[in-house]
Order: structure tokens, then C-alpha cells, then sequence
């Protein structure tokens, strides 16, 4: 057996597919391939078998994530283009629309043409507390475990469904949803119904 | 929706390595709605918890999001630029681990054996 099959046969190439070897020796390996077809073909061939178990057990995640992720992509982007963050403060049982005027009449916070699910600009995000002015037409069922939901409605109108109980909520109301508490809400208004969204950490 | 499979990224010819460095978010949906089922599966059968699995996902898209400008592969090569990326970032691989079928279980699949054995990829 040459060096070069031995190589192959290392099991090294496998490692590289899975990501369990350091970025030095993944360097090495992606020299290798540069180097020599038969190695570059290994992997192309470990990757398609990896990439076709992971499409065999395939899961669609619910769409509220991606938009959670998007809005974190968009968030970051911001920042980095400059943006000062802000301090929106916390929503509490008295909070008012109007004490959220600064970013819910913000020119680049518009809504699009059409909201599949919901549509999130996060206003300031971090390890405590995240707030983001949302619109949303439909929010499928999830539950925090560590998080502890507020909204206030600030246009339009929806229903909260927590277990059997439907809250029926319009601009002005506050609602909050405690830790551990599977809940789902859909927009009852025409447009899709715009809010004030916060989560905080909750570490108790 | 169908996955494809080893396709390039939806609606775009460009290596994988200009779509990232270009950056528009919008490559980076198409990004999301090609590979999030592949990994959500995977942290699906990993956690056996629906929360934990989605949290997981929102971590790892962004984390890809931070590296997006290490993706120098080609389109069929994208997926282990994913797994090699999560892993290098600290993500823990062993939930993303996947085994290789051993040439034996190859030639063994079939109706008689339970299905961990005809798809050992499956978590």
C-alpha cells in the first residue's frame, strides 16, 4: 500500500467531514485534497454521504426561528454598520404605546408587503433582555424555559391561546407569559398586528 | 418542501464562498431554508427536546452567520464546511456527530433489519 492510500484509509478524511479535527489539521487536510484528485474525491464522496443522512432525517424547524435569526442577522448588521444601540425600557403592567414612540415610528421599522408568521427588527439585544418591535400575523405554539414573555399591542388586535384559555388582546394591552407556558397567538385585525416584544432571562 | 440533494445553494450559480462574503441576508434565508431542516433533524433526535433543539439551531445559524466569511468550499462542499465550522466555534459536535456506514452495513440493509441499522446516519 503507497503513502497515499494509507492517507485514505487514516480515517483522517472522515474526521475532516465531521469537524472533529483542529482547524491546523483541517488545513492540512484541504492542502492534501489541493494536491491529489484522489483525496479531493474521498471527500466529495464523504460529503454527500454525510449530507444525504442529514437530509434522510430531515425536520422542518417551526418558522418562528427563522425569523428570530434573520432578526438577529439584521440586528448584528446594524451594529456593525454603526448603529448606536438603545435602551427601551421594560415593559411593565403600566408601560403606554407611547412610551416606545422612538422606535415604533422608526422610518427603516416598516413593515413588508407580506408577513409569513411574524416579521421582528430587534431593538436591543442581550444576554438579559431582548426587545423588538413585531408584527405578526400567526405564532405558531412554543414555550420558554428560561424566558419570560412580555408584549404590548400597539397596533391592530389578536388572540393568545394559553392551554384552553383565548386572551383576546388590542392596542394599549399588556400580556405576559410566564416561564415554562406553551402558547400560541394569531392576529385577529385586518393587518398583521404590530407589538412591542420583550424576553427576559429569567434565572430564577 | 423537497430538499435537494448536494445542490448548490437555491437560485444561485455563485460558489458558496461569494454568496457568504457578498452577504446579503437574503442569500443567507435561502442558506436557512436549505440546510435548517438538515441540522434541526439532527439536534431533534440528538436532544429529544423540541426547546432545546430550536434553541440550538438559532445558535448555530448565527454562529454560522459570524463565520460566513471562512466558507471558501465549493456548493457540494458546504454541509461539512457547516459541521466543521459548529464544531471549531465550540458548539458541541457530539450532538451533530454523524457516523459514516461502515462498507458492511452497506451490503447489509435491507427490510431485515431494524431501521438504526439501514440508516445508521439517523440519530
Amino acid at each position: 500500500m503507497n503513502p497515499l492510500e494509507i492517507y485514505l484509509q487514516s480515517g483522517i478524511l472522515e474526521s475532516y467531514i465531521r469537524g472533529e479535527i483542529d482547524p491546523e489539521k483541517a488545513h492540512a487536510v484541504e492542502q492534501m485534497a489541493d494536491e491529489h484528485d484522489s483525496v479531493r474525491n474521498k471527500l466529495d464522496e464523504l460529503s454527500r454521504e454525510i449530507e444525504t443522512a442529514a437530509t434522510a432525517g430531515a425536520i422542518h424547524p417551526p418558522a418562528y426561528i427563522k425569523s428570530m435569526v434573520m432578526a438577529s442577522v439584521d440586528y448584528m448588521q446594524r451594529m456593525n454598520e454603526g448603529e448606536l444601540p438603545s435602551d427601551p425600557p421594560a415593559l411593565h403592567e403600566n408601560s403606554k404605546i407611547s412610551d416606545y414612540d422612538q422606535w415604533i415610528h422608526r422610518k427603516d421599522f416598516t413593515r413588508p408587503e407580506i408577513v409569513e408568521g411574524m416579521h421582528i427588527r430587534i431593538i436591543r439585544q442581550s444576554q438579559q433582555i431582548t426587545t423588538a418591535v413585531v408584527w405578526m400575523q400567526e405564532m405558531t405554539t412554543e414555550v420558554h424555559e428560561r424566558e419570560i414573555e412580555k408584549f404590548l399591542i400597539v397596533e391592530g388586535s389578536c388572540e393568545v391561546a394559553i392551554g384552553h384559555n383565548i386572551h383576546k388582546l388590542k392596542a394599549g394591552d399588556i400580556m405576559s407569559i410566564p416561564t415554562g407556558i406553551k402558547h400560541r397567538a394569531v392576529s385577529t385585525s385586518t393587518l398583521p398586528c404590530k407589538i412591542i416584544l420583550q424576553r427576559i432571562a429569567d434565572f430564577a | 418542501m423537497a430538499i435537494p440533494l448536494h445542490s448548490p445553494l437555491p437560485d444561485n450559480n455563485l460558489p458558496a464562498s461569494q454568496l457568504f462574503k457578498g452577504l446579503p441576508a437574503e442569500d443567507f434565508s435561502k442558506f436557512y431554508d436549505q440546510y435548517a431542516p438538515l441540522l434541526f433533524g439532527m439536534l431533534m433526535r440528538k436532544t429529544n427536546n423540541q426547546e432545546e433543539a430550536e434553541e440550538l439551531l438559532q445558535i448555530c445559524f448565527i454562529t454560522l452567520w459570524k463565520h460566513r466569511i471562512t466558507c471558501n468550499v465549493e456548493p457540494r462542499s458546504v454541509f461539512s464546511w457547516i459541521l466543521r465550522t459548529l464544531q471549531a466555534s465550540g458548539i458541541q459536535m457530539n450532538i451533530l456527530s454523524v457516523k459514516l456506514v461502515p462498507t458492511f452495513l452497506e451490503k447489509a440493509s435491507g427490510p431485515d433489519f431494524p431501521p438504526a441499522i439501514q440508516n445508521p446516519f439517523i440519530l
